[in-house]
């Protein structure tokens, strides 16, 4: 898995490309906590290049959404395959998150 | 019917070998995407838990998994050399307590995306049972 990051405008996005599990969650963990360090407010994940999520990879998920709002600010999802999306759907994390179509709406939602 | 059955060190590494054996064991039924999906997710949730709380990461302790497909019903087993646990005890991670937890996901995943869920009695294997309709069954 790869993580690159991007501002666009006063939002950070970090691209995900290949799966977050059990093995890989930790290095998205180091990804979202350089972001915090950076003290970023705006932060979008997005998921287009994510095939595979497991129980491990929403629980990380879980930590950036809270870690990102403790510190003030605002973590959103875009661009869920059909599959991931019915994971959050199933485990009603959809409602904790904010889950936008595209990175572009993800942006301009702040 | 068609069985496979193998065993994998207690290796988090491990984990995308035992899948793509699984799911390599099942190509030519021509299941769907979805499908292979859920039946990986729920497989490689099965295997960590047996890894990290069953065996405890101990390397040398074998994982076991079994899994065999007759008529459009799908088995996988997964059994770890550990006590068990009460497997009736594991609380909803949608609550609004428990939403922010990190564990109990997996599970409950699991119990989702699969028709039945079966332990034995001390909850050391976890069967798992799909029904497939529209894949090519071997006929049994």
């Amino acid at each position: 898995m790869v993580v690159k990051e991007k501002k666009v405008g006063d939002a950070v996005v970090l691209v995900v490309d290949g799966e977050i599990n059990f093995n890989s969650s930790p290095d998205f963990r180091k990804a979202f906590l350089k972001v915090l360090e950076e003290k970023a407010q705006k932060v979008v994940v997005n998921l287009s290049s994510v095939a595979y999520v497991d129980s491990s990879g929403l629980a990380t998920l879980v930590e950036a959404h809270q870690k990102v709002k403790s510190s003030g600010g605002k973590l959103k999802l875009t661009n869920l395959s059909a599959k991931v999306k019915s994971l959050f759907e199933i485990t009603k994390l959809e409602k904790l998150f904010d889950i936008q179509p595209t990175e572009d709406e993800a942006v301009k939602s702040f | 019917m068609k069985e496979l059955e193998f065993e994998i060190p207690s290796d988090p590494e491990y984990i995308k070998d035992a899948s793509e054996k699984v799911l390599g064991f099942l190509e030519g039924l021509e299941l769907t995407k979805e499908i292979l999906f859920d039946i990986r997710l729920c497989l490689e949730e099965a295997v960590i838990n047996a890894i990290k709380y069953g065996n405890k990461l101990e390397k040398a302790i074998p994982v076991s998994i079994r899994v065999s497909f007759s008529e459009g019903r799908l088995e996988i087993m997964v059994k770890d050399c550990g006590k068990g646990f009460q497997y009736s005890d594991i609380p909803d991670p949608r609550s609004s307590k428990n939403i922010l937890k990190h564990g109990g996901r997996g599970l409950f995943l699991i119990r989702n995306l699969m028709d039945e869920v079966v332990f034995n009695d001390s909850g050391n294997e976890i069967k798992m049972i799909k029904s497939i309709s529209g894949g090519k069954s071997d006929g049994g």
